[in-house]
C-alpha cells in the first residue's frame, strides 16, 4: 500500500467526570479506548458509529484539541503527543479540521475575509497583499463570491458557512484533514454539494482525510476504508466495499441492516439491536458489545477480543471471537 | 443569499438603541449636563470657594441664582464645580475598575488552573469586605484627596468586572469557534483578544454605565460622611453634607436641593441609559 502518513497507536482518552474533594479522579468516561489505526497518504478513512461512541473525540485528539490520556499519534514519524504547545501549533499548518456545526465554529464578530485569512495571520505568512490574494483565490475555489467577503457569517446559509470553514481549513495547504461530521448540520439538499467540494479539493490538494460521520451513506460515498467504532473501540476496519458487502462484526451487521432502503418490497431480514448503548463511564467487561450481541457467550463477557485480521490481502480487521459463526450469519443475512 | 447589505452587530445595536426612547432621553440629559458643568463656568464667573459678599444663607436672587450657603458661597457655582468633580470621580474610577477587572477575569476564565484559583479566591475575599468600611479606613489612613478617592473607588470596584468577565469567558471558551481558533493555529493571546474579548464585552459595557452611577454615589456617600472630597472643594456629596441639620433642611432648602436633584437626575439617567444599552445589545428583545 501507499506511504503511511498517520499512525494511531493504542490511543486512549478518558474524561474525568467526578473528582474527590482533593481533586483525585473518582469516575472517568472512557471516550476512546486503545485505538490503533494506520492511515495512508491520499486515502480517506471513514469513521462511523452512533453518537457518543468517541469518534469526534478521536478526531479532536489527533489535533490535540483534547489531550490523549495515553498512546501515541505518529504523524510522519513525529509523535504529536510528545510535542510542546508551540511545536503542536506549528504542526497545525499540516493538520487541519472541519467542524460539524458551521454556525458555531465561525467567530460571529469577524468578517468572512478575516475568518478565511485567520490561519495566514496566525502563522504570519506572506505580506498583507499576498494574504488578500490567497484569501480571494481560496474563496473562489470553495465557491464563495469574492464580493461577499466583507460580510459576517450570520448572513450566510449553512452550506455557504461550511464552505467558509473548509476554505479556512485548507488555506494553509495542509496534508491531513479531519472532517468531523462536516455535513451533519446541513440540509440534505446542500450535503452532496459540500461533499463533492470536499472530494474535489482532496484530489486537487492531495489531502489525506479522516471523515467522521454517523451517516453510513455519507461515509460510503467519500471513504476508501471505514472504521466502525462502538463505545470507544474500533470494532471493525475494512475497505468500504468489503465492509458493506460482508460485515463481520455483529454490530456492523446490525448497522448495515439498519440502512434504510428506498425500495417498497425490501423486507428487513435481521432483528434490529435491542437495548441501549451502555454508559462509557462504566463500560461492560470483556467485549464492550457483549451486552447487546445476539451471539455473545461467557467468553465474550470475560475477555476482550483483539482486533484481528480476517483477510490479509484485503486488510479486513474485526474484533470478535466468533468470526466463523459470523460469516455464516452474514451469509444468512 | 440576501443581496442587500446588512449591518454589523454593533451598528444594528446602535440603531436599536436609537429607538429606545428612555435611553435616548437619558443620553441627552447626560450630554446636556456634562456640557453645562463644563461650559457654564465660562459665563457664570463666580468663585465657588469664596464668599460672595451677600451674607450667609442668602436667598436666591438675580445675581446669585441659587442663593448662598452657610459661609456665604454661591450655591450654583458650587453645584457646577461639584458636578465636575463628581462626574470625574465616577468616570475615572469606573475606568480603573474595568481596566483592572476585565483582564483578570479573562485570564482566570481562559487559563483556568492556578490563575483561576488565585484570582477568583481573591475576588471572593475582596467581596466579603464591606467596601464602605474599607474605604473609610483607607481614607482615614491616607488623607483624603480627589486622586485618592478615584484610586480607592476604582481599585475596590474590580471584583464585579472580574467575576462578570470570568463567567462569560467560561461560557464563550466552550464555543466551537474558540476551539476552531486553536485548530487553525492561533496563539492564546490572540484568541483572548480577538475571539473571546469581543464576545464578552457586551455585559462589561452595561456594567460600566452602572459602575459610573455607583461610583458617583460612593463618592457622595463618603463626602456626606465628611471623608470624601474636602472643603473648600465642592462635590455633590459634601454639599449635601453641609445640609445635615434640621434648620438648613427646612429653612434653607436652596442650599441642598440643587445638588440632590442633580445627583438623582445623573444617577437615574445613567441607569436608564445602561438599561437601554442592555436591551439594544440583546437581540432577543424587541425595541
Amino acid at each position: 500500500m501507499a506511504e503511511e502518513i498517520l499512525r494511531i497507536e493504542d490511543l486512549s482518552k478518558e474524561f474525568v467526570v467526578k473528582k474527590s474533594l482533593f481533586g483525585k479522579p473518582q469516575q472517568t468516561l472512557k471516550a476512546v479506548s486503545h485505538v490503533n489505526l494506520t492511515i495512508y497518504k491520499g486515502e480517506t478513512i471513514g469513521i462511523v458509529g452512533e453518537s457518543g461512541c468517541g469518534k469526534s473525540t478521536l478526531g479532536r485528539t489527533i489535533l490535540r484539541l483534547v489531550d490523549a490520556t495515553s498512546g501515541h499519534i505518529w504523524f510522519k514519524g513525529t509523535d504529536l503527543n510528545s510535542l510542546s504547545k508551540e511545536e503542536m501549533r506549528q504542526m497545525r499548518r499540516k493538520i487541519q479540521i472541519v467542524f460539524q456545526d458551521p454556525y458555531a465554529s465561525l467567530n460571529p464578530r469577524a468578517t468572512v475575509r478575516e475568518l478565511i485569512r485567520g490561519p495566514l495571520d496566525a502563522f504570519e505568512i506572506g505580506t498583507p497583499k499576498e494574504r488578500e490574494e490567497e484569501v480571494e483565490e481560496m474563496a473562489k475555489r470553495v465557491g464563495i463570491d469574492v464580493d461577499y467577503l466583507d460580510r459576517y457569517p450570520h448572513e450566510f446559509s449553512g452550506g455557504q458557512r461550511q464552505r467558509i470553514v473548509i476554505a479556512r481549513a485548507l488555506i494553509l495547504k495542509p496534508e491531513f484533514l479531519v472532517c468531523d461530521e462536516p455535513v451533519s448540520a446541513l440540509d440534505v439538499s446542500v450535503r452532496s454539494q459540500v461533499l463533492n467540494l470536499l472530494k474535489d479539493l482532496q484530489k486537487q490538494m492531495n489531502l489525506t482525510c479522516i471523515f467522521i460521520s454517523h451517516d453510513l451513506s455519507v461515509v460510503k460515498y467519500v471513504s476508501n476504508r471505514i472504521a466502525v467504532m462502538y463505545l470507544g473501540h474500533v470494532i471493525e476496519l475494512a475497505n468500504k466495499d468489503d465492509l458493506y458487502n460482508e460485515p463481520l462484526h455483529p454490530y456492523t451487521q446490525a448497522l448495515m441492516s439498519a440502512i434504510p432502503e428506498p425500495d417498497v418490497n425490501h423486507k428487513r431480514k435481521s432483528r434490529p439491536l435491542s437495548g441501549d448503548v451502555p454508559s462509557p463511564i462504566d463500560p461492560p467487561s470483556g467485549c464492550v458489545f457483549h451486552t447487546r450481541c445476539p451471539y455473545a457467550t461467557d467468553r465474550c463477557s470475560m475477555n476482550a477480543p483483539e482486533l484481528a485480521c480476517a483477510d490479509n490481502e484485503k486488510g479486513h480487521y474485526f474484533s470478535c471471537y466468533y468470526p466463523h459463526v459470523l460469516s455464516k450469519v452474514a451469509d444468512y443475512i | 443569499m440576501a443581496k442587500e447589505k446588512k449591518d454589523s452587530y454593533l451598528k444594528d445595536a446602535f440603531r436599536r438603541l436609537k429607538r429606545h426612547k428612555l435611553a435616548m432621553i437619558s443620553l441627552a440629559v447626560l450630554i446636556i449636563e456634562v456640557l453645562i458643568v463644563l461650559i457654564m463656568p465660562l459665563f457664570y464667573k463666580v468663585d465657588p470657594n469664596a464668599n460672595a459678599g451677600v451674607g450667609f444663607y442668602a436667598k436666591p436672587s438675580a445675581q446669585h441664582l441659587l442663593g448662598t450657603d452657610q459661609v456665604g458661597r454661591d450655591v450654583l457655582a458650587r453645584v457646577l464645580s461639584g458636578g465636575r468633580i463628581s462626574l470625574l470621580i465616577g468616570f475615572l474610577s469606573s475606568i480603573i475598575s474595568m481596566v483592572l477587572g476585565v483582564p483578570l477575569g479573562l485570564v482566570a476564565g481562559y487559563y483556568k488552573g492556578a490563575f483561576e484559583q488565585i484570582i477568583m479566591r481573591l475576588t471572593e475575599i475582596f467581596q466579603t469586605i464591606p467596601t464602605m468600611v474599607l474605604m473609610l479606613v483607607l481614607v482615614a489612613i491616607f488623607s483624603p484627596s480627589v486622586p485618592l478617592l478615584i484610586a480607592i473607588i476604582g481599585v475596590l470596584g474590580w471584583t464585579g468586572y472580574a467575576r462578570l468577565v470570568y463567567s462569560s469567558v467560561l461560557a464563550v471558551s466552550q464555543k466551537e469557534y474558540v476551539e476552531s481558533a486553536r485548530a487553525i493555529g492561533e496563539k492564546d493571546r490572540r484568541i483572548l483578544v480577538k475571539y473571546i474579548l469581543p464576545n464578552v464585552i457586551t455585559p462589561v459595557l452595561i456594567s460600566f454605565t452602572f459602575g459610573i452611577a455607583g461610583a458617583i454615589l460612593e463618592e457622595s456617600g463618603l463626602s456626606f460622611l465628611g471623608l470624601g472630597v474636602q472643603m473648600p472643594q465642592a462635590s455633590w456629596g459634601n454639599i449635601l453634607n453641609s445640609a445635615r441639620n434640621i434648620t438648613v433642611l427646612s429653612a434653607y432648602a436652596w442650599c441642598w436641593i440643587p445638588a440632590g436633584v442633580a445627583l438623582v437626575i445623573t444617577v437615574s439617567a445613567i441607569n436608564f441609559l445602561g438599561d437601554g444599552i442592555r436591551d439594544a445589545l440583546d437581540t432577543s428583545i424587541k425595541i
